[in-house]
């Protein structure tokens, strides 16, 4: 029965008590959300301690859980929070990239480098290529690529879950998929 | 450069749309997971939480009741503090002795001096016995300020009277108006002794010697008639001025003289004794003064509540009215409303 229950609902289950909707749950996002943080910190021991951190976050918070978004959203919320704390304790401030402006810079590099990714990584595998470009994309503009690939949300979602505007977005993710594209159709 | 923008303008739609390469591409990545390990933590822990029941949220009470609690703490204090106000603002209007806050344009009651009791003018031993009756009585804190020192009261109030008599005549030749906005001015200055400083420490050194008078209160009161004559020629001709400080004068020569005769003779003896020996008219003339007093405080009191009906106080006038039937059953109810009457409302 719960295998087609919403994420709400089990949620909403598990809330009043019901462990096996946890389980259900969690094995529907235990891989994508692995993931988005292993790839965002690039440290798989780190990535195992804030991926704990998170969904013991989210077993403690289970009583005050009110069904106002999906739940997705309300996990990769979480996440992201979770991350933003690891960066500011392991530096003084957050990445450039997470700043509003930092789209703008970017351009501006790209323009004086021309294609030179794309003539960097074009002896390398494609799968190596992707997962190297992808850690050479700034922090937002991966992150906002992470979600959009392991959770399927849409721009208005993530916007949600990373506390910014929809058109914010949507810039780092073009960003994003400008600089992968140009490495793969340069690999291919 | 413009086509080439097109083209990835539509392979960002095409990406969004879902279904490109890219995403292809990145799901063939190495699919990471967490480890089984992590997963039994987790799973072991979410269980736990459930087998626990139900926690209290740490701060839910505070959480739920802070913005009733909150509401009852300001209304408590608001009250608490507007009940203090209120209870201290009559206590001290009650036992403020100076009454002279009333405002001089009010108009005020006729001369006290008009209502003595013909039962005063009784036997004159037990008068006096009255009079030192007077001084157990606490609740009544005029005449308690007023017989702590009878013999030196009463060679005071000796000159005082002189100088009244001689106002009251004068007054008499006023318009009745004039003579009622001249009154609480007049009371002002027979009230002044009263506050002198070091009186109390005098008045102490009296008793303890016996009935030994106060030459320097006796000159204060004196000083006292004739400022009180000289105001009251303030506004009228020079010549009933000069009237009054001559009158004042004589008062002050009758007091010394009878403050001569009853020294050597009270000097020994205790106070009702030599009480009892003054003269018929002194003691008369200081009965009539303590009624005077009280009076002028029941009237000035009066006028108070007048005037926080004016204003619009009505509680408290009628708080402090109440307080008056205590304290002055038997004051003329004509009397009483003329007064609480005198006022006129603000009108603003």
């Amino acid at each position: 029965m719960s295998d087609q229950a919403s994420d709400e609902q089990l949620m909403l289950d598990y809330c009043a008590g019901d462990a096996a909707a946890f389980e259900v749950l969690y094995q529907r996002h235990r891989g994508g959300l692995y993931r988005y943080i292993l790839r965002q910190c690039n440290n798989a021991r780190i990535a195992e301690e804030l991926y704990q951190d998170v969904w013991l976050n989210l077993i403690r918070a289970r009583q005050r859980y009110k069904v106002q978004a999906k739940f997705t959203t309300y996990l990769y919320h979480m996440a992201h929070n979770r991350l933003i704390d690891y960066y500011r304790k392991t530096s003084t401030s957050l990445p450039l990239s997470y700043t509003e402006d930092y789209n703008e810079v970017l351009n501006n590099q790209a323009a004086d480098a021309g294609d030179e990714p794309e003539q960097r990584l074009a002896g390398s595998e494609q799968a190596e290529q992707l997962s190297l470009l992808l850690q050479q994309l700034p922090e937002a503009q991966r992150e906002v690529f992470l979600l959009k690939e392991e959770s399927g949300m849409s721009l208005a979602e993530i916007a949600e879950a990373t506390g910014v505007g929809v058109e914010t977005v949507k810039s780092r993710l073009r960003y994003a998929f400008k600089r992968l594209r140009q490495a793969i159709t340069g690999a291919s | 450069m413009s086509e080439q923008k097109h083209d990835q303008n539509e392979a960002f739609d095409a990406y969004l749309q879902g279904g490109h390469e890219l995403s292809e591409r990145y799901a063939s990545l190495s699919a990471e997971h967490p480890s089984q390990k992590l997963d039994d933590a987790i799973l072991a822990a979410s269980r736990r939480e459930v087998e626990a029941g139900p926690k209290s949220i740490p701060g839910g009470f505070y959480r739920k009741w802070k913005t009733p609690l909150s509401m009852a703490a300001t209304v408590l204090l608001s009250v608490g503090l507007v009940s203090l106000y209120y209870r201290q603002s009559d206590e001290q209007m009650l036992r403020e002795k100076d009454y002279l806050a009333v405002p001089a344009e009010l108009p005020s009651a006729p001369p006290a001096s008009t209502s003595v009791k013909p039962d005063v003018q009784q036997d004159l031993p037990s008068i006096a016995a009255q009079g030192l009756n007077r001084e157990s009585d606490k609740d009544k804190n005029i005449r308690a300020d007023s017989t702590s020192s009878d013999i030196e009261q009463l060679a005071a109030m000796a000159s005082r009277e002189t100088a009244k008599a001689s106002s009251t005549r004068v007054e008499s030749e006023l318009p009745d108006e004039e003579r009622l906005i001249r009154a609480p001015a007049v009371a002002a200055l027979e009230q002044k002794p009263a506050r002198m400083p070091g009186e109390k420490k005098q008045k102490r050194e009296i008793q303890g010697r016996g009935l030994t008078t106060n030459p320097q209160s006796i000159a204060e009161s004196d000083d006292l008639s004739a400022l009180s004559a000289t105001v009251l020629a303030d506004g009228y001709s020079k010549e009933t001025a000069r009237q009054s400080a001559e009158e004042a004068q004589v008062s002050r020569r009758q007091a010394a003289a009878a403050q001569r005769r009853y020294r050597p003779a009270t000097a020994s003896r205790g106070d009702k004794d030599a009480l009892q020996e003054a003269p018929a008219a002194v003691v008369h003339k200081y009965m009539r003064q303590s009624d005077a007093e009280l009076e002028s405080a029941a009237k000035k009191l009066l006028l108070r509540i007048s005037r926080y009906r004016a204003t619009g106080h009505f509680q408290q006038a009628d708080r402090l009215l109440q307080r008056f039937h205590q304290r002055y059953p038997d004051f003329p109810a004509s009397l009483r409303e003329r007064i609480l009457d005198s006022i006129a409302p603000v009108v603003r």
